[in-house]
């Protein structure tokens, strides 16, 4: 290998001279925005004072490693698409071209471009294939990070710089997923049947295998080998190997042309690769448990076979069998016991050679009793838990309306915890912004997240999270937030709010919806479209247990007397999420509602754990006649979800059990009570008014974004939708549970 | 240099870490000897590094080994090994459910003439059904097969003399087994009741879906101890009953039975034949794996290294 290093400065980039071979990356650039407004280390610049966070940012040198093979190449292209997004996002880094067999005018193209940035190593030989080119590219890199990236723009540049976030957030390795697809079905089809015949044989996650971008730190192409066509597996065999390996969607970018089948010998390599791989990364160190398996299972069906011709050769007399299925009886049986043999050698061989698979990583022997060699410095793990939950919104430190340094992007994985706490400490935030929910969301009903984030360099100053969801019902859709009553977004200012939503109505027009809805429970000012079909209930309790029942007008409070004194009725907390469930299906059906599924509760129970309670109300039989799901946020109850049997009417035990839910709440020092919404003028609205709340007007709002996009007209109060009502709420409950289970999914 | 050298391996172990390491220190210093404690940090998550290395400052008889990730425990237990300077090798569970104060009994009963001593969890305090049953069940197996008179394999409380663990690899789940191994290197074992204790903290770590693996482990184990020498003997037994069906299949291919008995068939059964034959084949084949395993066996320094270890610690 012979790597040729072009060091000649572009003239006028006198702040961005490629960096020193072999110096430490550059620490100042950060505070020099280079290029556009959008930039990382903006802000320490202007403030003047340097963010230890920014800094980390900045020493965050980037090696993009491009394997070349085909001497088809747009160089000044490629190398304009990659460098400009990295230069934006203020990030140090280096191209570099590995030439595998390549001569002529890619090479000279290189050379001409006079970029600092550029380097070029060529491999000796040709057609070694990209996971020689990889490590060859690697050895020459000199970045923490490493990024491969195809020789053509294949997903949108602007995505590495995504790619690179989420190496900083603290992943090993991340993949990418290209999604949506835009090359042809065919090659879409291909490709799913790829990774799904992965998964299946695997049992790994990964969605796009085939995606050739991907970023690494250095660490994982030491310790994990590739060789011949296994580079497609990287994401895999770092896994297994303990690397923390994440996946991030990118936009794909329209691929010309290529829609095409491979050669057969390329599906067939594609599934040796596959099987070979599953059985070095499981059975490497246990070769019996694969042989062993297929062995027995061999020799118990030729046993299996056999058996009944010889039980008839040797006692009925078959002079003459004609059963040869016997053979292969018997053919089995020797076979089982031969794999067994090879198990045994896998075994001996691993045990000889036990001593060169030192399978353990040693990062650091510490000696007793010596000062710490590390003790100056923070330890790593304590900085990467502070730069994720530590340095939470604060959005007051940073100068507002820097409108020009504003950047919207996606959530990152590993960033929940930062995301929770902004959350909680803003205004208007709710439990349905939490990411426990849209965990929830997506694992229940598959819908797909997308949640935005708007930062000023590190300083987080908005988020909006959104779900898109199809329906055949109200059509495509973005929602922030489904199954919950509140949503929408959650800023420091009108400005960053409005930017927010600009990058929303981005997202849906590339998802092609109708409309966004944003359930905002605040007005917000200005010219939009809302809807004031629904109006939510919440009241702020009292100090007292005593006082709430005196905060309830005398009707209702008479109910709750009745139910506790006449029918002898009992409040407690329960735990079983099934009894709670098949009232809530009960009184859906008979509300000719399709029912959420049971999968949503326990999922929601399983997620937020303590933040989730039960209560119930039974009848001195111990029959339960109504049970209700609260959620806990902050000092709010929201009682969210009830349900109560058909044969509970007339006993008070809808005020009784709200009564004691807000005394329970009031036990606890919580300070609000949050009713949930109802439609305006229905019965529930009426009840919940009976029993001391005032209606408030939710602010639900929508953002047209297609160009013959109208309202959606499919809720309960739509007179046209009487007659399915009817016709649901008369089906029976083993119908309604599972088909309204399913139907929920289009109904957020 | 020290005499007695503890090696733990760590996972996630927060809440117990520095109740470990007071109550080790304690039991250790009781002996009036030199000590050390090894404790392997397999890639915790929870802040178990950071409390061991403020422990790491305070104590000169403690070491700390770092592992840039999770290996898994048998890794870890070998890093330990390969940290550990003392003659005697004590190991432990870092969950605190064997208690520190027995050391000094084993370390005791060890330098009666044995070169392990195990500990026996005899009143333990586990879940019934899913951990209690199934142990029962995998140790009586493990000592049928071995032939290792031990109870509780299970048990992390045991103590080696540092040959034993030297001359053994560990990989995959062997940590398990190690007293086995090492008595197919000739070790003297011994036995002794050890305290136990409820889990205080954290959750435990295994559970029922283990004890498949361990059946095949012993398969394995088997074979590397009364066979690991001349595999040829264990493919042999492999073998034999192929080399059996082979010639009572060529008889079955000319025979036939009716009312009266057996009597040669008027022309032979070529089914029959067929199976004879695939049976002889595959005996052979079988057999010739294990000269395979032989050459491996010879081509590697295994027996080599494991006699200089047993030979230099015996000069000692």
């Amino acid at each position: 290998m012979n790597p040729e290093v072009s060091d000649s400065a572009v003239a006028g980039r006198p702040d961005d001279a490629g960096p020193e071979p072999g110096a430490q990356p550059p620490g100042d650039s950060a505070g020099e925005p280079v290029g556009s407004g959008i930039d990382a280390g903006g802000d320490a610049g202007a403030g003047g004072s340097v963010d230890p966070d920014t800094l980390r940012a900045s020493n965050a040198f980037v090696s993009v490693v491009i394997p070349v093979s085909n001497p088809q190449l747009d160089v000044e292209a490629l190398v304009d698409g990659y460098s400009r997004p990295l230069l934006e996002a203020g990030l140090a880094y280096e191209l570099i071209f590995v030439l595998d067999g390549v001569h002529g005018r890619v090479p000279k193209d290189l050379q001409e471009l006079h970029d600092p940035h550029v380097k070029m190593v060529h491999l000796q030989g040709d057609g070694l294939g990209e996971s020689i080119a990889l490590s060859a590219g690697a050895a020459r890199a000199r970045g923490r990070f490493i990024i491969q990236v195809p020789p053509y723009l294949q997903i949108e540049p602007v995505e590495i710089v995504k790619v690179v976030q989420t190496l900083e957030t603290g992943a090993d390795f991340v993949a990418t997923w290209r999604h949506p697809r835009v090359d042809p079905w065919l090659n879409r089809l291909q490709s799913r049947l790829f990774n799904w015949m992965l998964r299946v044989v695997m049992g790994v996650r990964f969605h796009d295998l085939n995606s050739s971008v991907r970023g690494m730190r250095r660490e994982v192409l030491e310790e994990v080998n590739v060789y011949g066509e296994m580079f497609r597996f990287l994401p895999v065999l770092a896994q297994r190997q303990g690397f923390d390996v994440v996946e991030v969607k990118v936009r794909h970018r329209e691929e010309q042309g290529t829609f095409a089948f491979y050669g057969i010998g390329v599906y067939v390599r594609r599934v040796l690769d596959i099987l070979a791989i599953s059985f070095l990364t499981r059975f490497t160190q246990k070769p019996l448990r694969f042989f062993g398996i297929l062995g027995v299972v061999a020799i118990l069906l030729g046993i299996a076979i056999s058996v009944n011709p010889l039980y008839n050769k040797v006692f009925l007399g078959d002079s003459l069998s004609d059963r040869p299925i016997f053979v292969l009886g018997s053919i089995l049986v020797a076979f089982g016991v031969q794999l067994i043999g090879f198990g045994l050698v896998g075994e001996i061989i691993i045990f000889t050679q036990a001593s060169h698979l030192r399978d353990y990583k040693i990062e650091e022997v510490l000696e007793g009793g010596e000062p710490d060699a590390d003790g100056a410095q923070p330890v790593p793990e304590d900085v990467e838990h502070g730069g994720t939950e530590g340095d939470g919104p604060a959005p007051a430190a940073v100068a507002a309306a820097s409108a020009p340094n504003l950047r919207i992007r996606e959530l990152l994985p590993g960033e929940d915890a930062r995301w929770d706490a902004f959350v909680q400490e803003h205004r208007h935030g709710s439990f349905f912004h939490l990411t426990g929910w849209r965990r929830v969301v997506e694992e229940t009903f598959h819908h797909e997240p997308t949640y935005l984030v708007a930062e000023v360099g590190r300083a987080w100053r908005g988020v909006l999270p959104v779900f898109w969801v199809k329906s055949p019902f109200v059509g495509k859709q973005l929602i922030s937030l489904p199954y919950g009553v509140y949503g929408g977004v959650l800023a420091a200012d009108d400005s960053v709010r409005d930017a927010l939503l600009a990058h929303a109505g981005e997202v849906g027009k590339r998802y092609g919806v109708g409309y966004l809805e944003l359930r905002h429970f605040q007005p917000r000012g200005g010219d939009r479209i809302s809807y004031d079909l629904y109006v939510t209930f919440r009241k702020e309790l009292p100090a007292q247990v005593e006082d709430v029942m005196a905060g309830i007008p005398k009707k209702a409070r008479a109910e709750v007397r009745r139910a506790m004194n006449k029918f002898e009725l009992t409040f407690e907390e329960i735990d079983d999420v099934a009894l709670f469930y098949n009232l809530f299906a009960e009184e859906k059906r008979r509300l000719g509602t399709p029912s959420l599924p049971l999968r949503w509760f326990q999922g929601l129970r399983d997620e937020f754990g303590s933040r989730i309670v039960l209560h119930a109300v039974k009848d001195p039989e111990g029959k339960t006649l109504c049970s209700v799901m609260s959620f806990l946020y902050g000092d709010e109850v929201y009682a969210y979800y009830s349900g109560s049997a058909s044969d509970s009417r007339g006993k008070g035990v809808s005020d009784f059990v709200y009564c004691k839910i807000m005394e329970w709440a009031v036990e606890r020092g919580f300070r609000l009570f949050d009713f949930g919404r109802s439609r305006r003028d229905t019965g529930a609205a009426k009840f919940k008014q009976n029993m001391g709340f005032e209606p408030q007007p939710l602010n639900y709002e929508f953002v047209l974004l297609g160009e013959d996009a109208k309202l959606p007209e499919f809720h309960p109060s739509n007179p046209k939708l009487e007659r399915p009502r009817r016709i649901w709420s008369k089906l029976p409950r083993f119908v309604t549970g599972p088909v309204g289970g399913r139907l929920s999914r289009y109904l957020p | 240099m020290p005499e007695v050298s503890v090696v733990i391996p760590l996972f996630n172990e927060v809440d117990n870490v520095r109740a470990l390491h007071a109550s080790l220190s304690y039991a250790l210093e009781s002996m009036r000897r030199p000590y050390e404690i090894v404790l392997v940090d397999d890639g915790s998550t929870d802040g178990t590094r950071r409390i061991l290395r403020s422990l790491v400052r305070q104590d000169p008889n403690l070491r700390v080994v770092l592992f840039r990730r999770n290996c898994g425990q048998t890794p870890a237990m070998a890093a330990g090994f390969d940290h550990a300077r003392g003659s005697i090798v004590v190991t432990m569970d870092g969950d605190l459910q064997n208690d520190p104060t027995d050391i000094p009994r084993l370390v005791e009963e060890l330098e009666r003439g044995y070169d392990i001593v195990c500990g026996w969890r005899r009143h333990r305090k586990d879940a019934m059904a899913t951990r209690l049953i199934p142990s029962m069940l995998a140790n009586a197996l493990i000592r049928r097969t071995t032939g290792v008179p031990i109870h509780d394999t299970g048990c992390s409380l045991k103590v080696y003399r540092a040959w034993v663990v030297r001359s053994l690899t560990l990989y995959s789940d062997m940590h398990r087994f190690i007293a086995a191994l090492g008595a197919g290197l000739g070790a003297r074992i011994s036995e002794l009741v050890v305290r136990h204790h409820p889990r205080r903290f954290g959750r435990s770590k295994y559970g029922l879906s283990r004890i498949f693996r361990v059946v095949i482990d012993l398969v394995v184990i088997k074979m590397l101890i009364q066979f690991a020498a001349h595999p040829i003997r264990w493919f042999g037994i492999l073998a034999l009953p192929l080399f059996l069906a082979f010639p009572l299949l060529l008889v079955l291919g000319f025979v036939q039975s009716d009312e009266t008995g057996w009597s040669l068939a008027p022309n032979y059964d070529i089914v029959y034949m067929s199976g004879a034959a695939v049976a002889a084949l595959f005996a052979f084949n079988v057999f010739l794996l294990g000269f395979l395993a032989e050459l491996q066996l010879k081509a590697s320094r295994f027996f080599r290294r494991r006699t200089t270890v047993a030979a230099t610690e015996a000069v000692h």
